[in-house]
């Protein structure tokens, strides 16, 4: 379990553990007569055989990409398709299909029509879940109704206690949120308005407390979005 | 043609159309792009073990213990158990009978895989039929014909009616820690201080 550094609603802070909830797919498959089978990677296309290859060699008018495909099989790595490749490294290649040992990273953002606004520097986002400044409690509650007609939740986890004391801390704070009916929002940052990031250069993500309790036990759960429920046509 | 759902409420049938809801609709995207020192753009490959080729792309095969090649349509799915899986077929091909309604705590511990918007000349009138009915009406998903059909909830929204597949998570009560039992103390008990 990874930990998480949260604040209640009286601004007591201190580290607890999380992790997903998300179930397995257990799904296998087999022959039919039951005998097992695995999964092995092969490798589909190389760069000679890519379709930037194929076009470049139909630069000659007289020889279009389908003539090329027709007459022979240039999309075929005849030594390598279909090879078996456990494991692989990533590489970035030019044009000219040489790798690259300089590399800048780019941020490119494009707008809602696939129109590039803004490309810039890349910095590196790091998690801020863990940070020196804890999650913040920000007071802003949503009924639970609205939220789930507000927002897709994507990703749940659930909030685990480390020790009696914290027990103590997350049963409080899914009881006032249970008698509330409502999710509070948390968030990042010294004023709690930054959305919460799991991983470095991870999405960013809104993240709603909900809890509910049984008796002596609880449930505190951290609900994360990123998409609001609208029709993109009403946006247009 | 875009494919269409067909719910069933009581005596009234309903044909939506589907739309797929996403970031990039709503918001736009952004992505990490890569560049050599000059500035040209760069592609994604893959070095394979032996750095002998350079791989542009790969997939998935599946070989039985004596190493063969076998086709996907010569398997069969099972569970965890070995236990074959049934197929059941698109919910685009099958009328679907809106009967079983579902809580607020059953979205909740949910994550949804996807959202559609609903559109339908008479879309107001199912989203008023369902929420007259309950909170919501959930059902049996498959995109396309598989083994194991997510649960759709349909949520309706003010003007808008949205369909939400999601799956179901193994959210829990937590207990209370209880490692060890308190012995009661009588008042008379002496504490004992020998302790070797």
């Amino acid at each position: 379990m990874r930990a998480i550094y949260l604040t209640d609603s009286k601004q007591r802070d201190t580290h607890v553990a999380f992790e997903s909830v998300s179930q397995e797919n257990d799904t296998q498959f087999r022959l039919e007569n039951d005998d097992r089978v695995f999964s092995v990677k092969v490798i589909k296309t190389t760069f000679p055989s890519s379709l930037a290859r194929i076009q470049q060699m139909s630069i000659d008018e007289s020889q279009e990409i389908e003539e090329l495909l027709i007459k022979g099989d240039p999309e075929i790595d005849f030594n390598y398709m279909g090879k078996i490749s456990s494991t692989t490294k990533t590489v970035f290649v030019d044009d000219s299909e040489q790798i690259a040992y300089h590399l800048r990273f780019k941020d490119v953002t494009y707008d809602r029509k696939g129109q590039e606004t803004i490309r810039e520097e890349h910095i590196p986002s790091p998690s801020n879940i863990t940070l020196e400044i804890p999650l913040v409690w920000t007071h802003k509650y949503i009924p639970l109704k609205k939220l789930l007609q507000s927002v897709a939740v994507t990703k749940i986890y659930q909030i685990h206690h480390v020790n009696g004391l914290t027990y103590d801390y997350l049963f409080h704070m899914a009881k006032d949120l249970s008698d509330r009916k409502c999710a509070v929002l948390i968030g990042a940052g010294e004023k709690g308005r930054e959305p919460l990031r799991f991983q470095r250069d991870g999405l960013p993500y809104r993240a709603f407390l909900v809890g509910a309790i049984d008796g002596e036990a609880y449930r505190l759960s951290l609900h994360l979005s990123n998409l609001e429920l609208k029709d993109y046509v009403d946006v247009d | 043609m875009a494919r269409k759902l067909t719910f069933i409420l009581g005596e009234s049938k309903f044909e939506c159309t589907v739309d797929k809801v996403d970031r990039t609709k709503l918001y736009g995207r952004k992505e990490i792009v890569v560049e050599s020192a000059k500035g040209e753009p760069l592609h994604k490959g893959y070095l394979d073990e032996w750095g002998s080729v350079l791989i542009q792309s790969s997939g998935m095969g599946y070989m039985d213990d004596e190493r063969l090649w076998r086709s996907r349509n010569e398997l069969v799915a099972v569970n965890g158990l070995g236990v074959p899986l049934e197929t059941f077929p698109s919910t685009f091909d099958e009328p679907i009978e809106l009967s079983e309604k579902a809580s607020l705590d059953e979205l909740l511990i949910s994550e949804v895989s996807a959202v559609y918007v609903l559109r339908a000349h008479n879309q107001e009138r199912l989203a008023d039929a369902v929420l007259e009915s309950a909170d919501f009406f959930v059902f049996p998903f498959n995109y396309r014909a598989g083994h194991s059909p997510k649960r759709a909830f349909l949520n309706p929204t003010g003007a808008n009616l949205f369909l939400m597949v999601t799956e179901v998570t193994k959210l829990s009560y937590l207990q209370k820690p209880q490692r060890f039992e308190i012995e009661d103390f009588d008042d008379e008990d002496d504490i004992d201080f020998s302790m070797m």
